[in-house]
């Protein structure tokens, strides 16, 4: 029994210039402690169907199984609780004028989630998150701590599904890689599920299981794995860990970099 | 030529002073496309707007910044407005409030084309509909009536682009310009910056994989220092310093695999190497700052990076 299973789902959206029909007939699957990726250019209508799953919005057609069970807009408590999304600008997640620990505190509330700072800050410890920043207004933090504290917000709940709609878009390299790994090390933790969102074939082949491709109003399984994008992902100890992982890929007119002279120039002299 | 010199930049602060930007030294060659390159909070956007003569009053700003030889920063507010758009040009970055809410998109590129290369207005609005075809927007003719508000942010994001080259200036400076763009636009970009020919492009990013398209040189930026300096053939084989070496093991097409910790605040420096806390190369020597270690034109800030 697949966890979440989606079928026909139909969506139009109506101006009074137009009508733009973004799903015809979309249908897909996620299993517990699965990625699954929706890829597809912008304005595909990718970020739709993260939000119909989430019962942020009304699909025109279609049927949503959630553990077995339908689900109707608007979705019950429980299911609001356990279906949860990130969205690509963490920053209009949290409230302006809260301090981040304000934040926590209000979802501790509402939730009922009994949790002392101590007990609160331990836990954002493993988001790479501590005391300054629960300090902090949402404006004085960056982009990639925002994310890791909506990560960290949203794992409180305790999902079992959670739609990434291109969660590290806006954040930088080393940022977006972390906030991506410790996603996976929560899903093995958690077996959570993710519907993964975005536009990058390559990020997809580092996270999902399965991959759909959004065209046309329809959902297509790609065929998977087209071709790794990445070689190795495993981490190694210290100085090491760059020699040995360090995947060059030429410069394009060339500049070939064979590993030893990364190496050699890398040596204390 | 834009020659950046010992280029400190100073916030004035109520807690006290920060240093956002310590000790820069590039050139920008005629021609040449140079990627500043560093995460939020690094000081990028600093070096970039200080380019610009932009940053607010707070800022206390030493060294210099030679453009074709006269010094941006000993010029009057007058002469600076001269210079932007016609010799320098500016692509700020889509999500912000760049374009004026109020006028239409077809005037407001034109507008820069009547102000800066004296096109009669008939002959700019054919041009901005020429310019806006470049990045694929999409019926451009009904788009240069439209305001601001209905485009989405990646076409804003393009639309800025346009009207960034449009007075053709020789030197263009550029905030982010694939910020939240798919790879197809990416695409875009990348052709629209390789084929402006002759122009100088300074253009701040954290996005490796489009630096490598357009770059003929990179410089890096960590906790507000310049920590290499490179061409891009050379960073993009083998990149010297250990932060650059983690930043491009970051990206996907090359393992996606992230270094831990975060970059200093600035409340954190201390003497030591700024990367100190992350780097898996550090030693005993690291506790004193690395100098700037320049061959030629290549700089690394690392005591193993040697040439
Ligand atoms: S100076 Fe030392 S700590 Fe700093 S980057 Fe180089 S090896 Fe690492």
């Amino acid at each position: 029994m697949a966890l979440l299973e989606v079928v026909s789902l139909r969506k139009t959206y109506r101006t009074s210039m137009r009508r733009v029909e973004v799903l015809t007939d979309a249908s897909f699957t996620v299993e517990a402690g699965e990625t699954i990726g929706i890829l597809g250019p912008s304005g595909s209508g990718k970020s739709t169907i993260g939000q119909i799953v989430t019962g942020l919005i009304r699909a025109d057609s279609g049927t949503i199984r959630y553990r077995n069970e339908e689900l109707h807009y608007p979705l019950r408590s429980y299911q609001r609780k356990e279906i949860q999304i990130l969205f690509q600008h963490p920053e209009v997640s949290f409230n302006p004028k809260y301090r981040l620990e304000q934040g926590f505190q209000e979802i501790c509330r509402h939730y009922d989630l009994r949790m002392t700072r101590r007990e609160l800050l331990d836990y954002l410890a493993d988001f790479g998150l501590y005391r300054e920043h629960l300090e902090r207004h949402p404006i004085q933090l960056s982009g990639g701590e925002l994310q890791r504290a909506m990560v960290a917000r949203v794992m409180l709940l305790d999902p079992k599904l959670i739609v990434l709609d291109e969660p590290t878009s806006m954040l930088d390299t080393i940022s977006q890689a972390q906030v991506l790994r410790m996603l996976e090390a929560l899903q093995r933790q958690r077996q959570v599920s993710y519907l993964y969102i975005t536009h990058s074939r390559c990020l997809a082949d580092h996270l999902c299981q399965r991959i759909y491709y959004l065209d046309g109003g329809q959902l297509r399984e790609e065929p998977f794995p087209a071709e790794i994008c990445h070689q190795s992902s495993q981490k190694k100890e210290g100085r090491k860990f760059y020699h040995e992982t360090h995947h060059i890929i030429p410069a394009e007119h060339g500049a070939a970099a064979p590993a030893d002279r990364l190496r050699r120039e890398s040596q204390p002299k | 030529m834009l020659e950046i010199q010992n280029l400190t930049v100073r916030f004035q602060l109520p807690q006290g002073t920060i240093t956002a930007l310590e000790g820069v030294n590039l050139t920008l060659r005629d021609g040449e496309k140079l990627c500043v390159v560093g995460e939020s909070g690094s000081g990028k956007s600093v070096l970039m707007l200080a380019v610009l003569c932009l940053l607010p009053e707070n800022a206390c700003v030493s060294g210099s910044i030679l453009l074709d030889g006269e010094d941006l920063l000993q010029k009057s507010q007058k002469d600076l407005t001269e210079i932007r758009g016609m010799k320098l040009s500016y692509v700020p970055q889509g999500s912000g409030n760049s374009l004026n809410p109020l006028l239409r998109l077809g005037f407001q590129v034109s507008e820069s084309l009547v102000a800066h290369r004296r096109l009669p207005r008939r002959g700019a609005d054919q041009r901005s509909i020429q310019l806006l075809q470049q990045f694929h927007l999409g019926d451009e003719e009904q788009l240069v009536r439209s305001y601001p508000h209905t485009l989405s942010g990646g076409m804003r994001q393009r639309a800025l682009l346009a009207l960034g080259i449009a007075p053709e200036a020789p030197y263009l400076v550029a905030d982010e310009p694939t910020k939240g763009l798919d790879s197809d636009r990416v695409g875009l970009v990348v052709d629209c910056f390789n084929s402006l020919e002759g122009c100088s492009l300074l253009c701040v990013t954290h996005d490796l994989t489009f630096a490598q398209q357009v770059a003929d040189r990179v410089a890096i930026i960590y906790a507000g220092q310049m920590i290499e300096y490179e061409t891009a053939e050379r960073f993009f084989g083998s990149p010297r310093h250990p932060y650059s070496k983690a930043l491009l093991d970051a990206v996907p097409e090359r393992g996606l695999n992230a270094i831990p910790g975060f970059s200093p605040g600035h409340e954190d420096y201390t003497d030591a190497c700024r990367f100190y806390n992350r780097c898996p190369c550090r030693t005993a020597q690291c506790q004193t700052q690395p100098k700037d270690r320049w061959d030629g034109e290549r700089m690394v800030k690392c005591i193993y990076g040697a040439p």
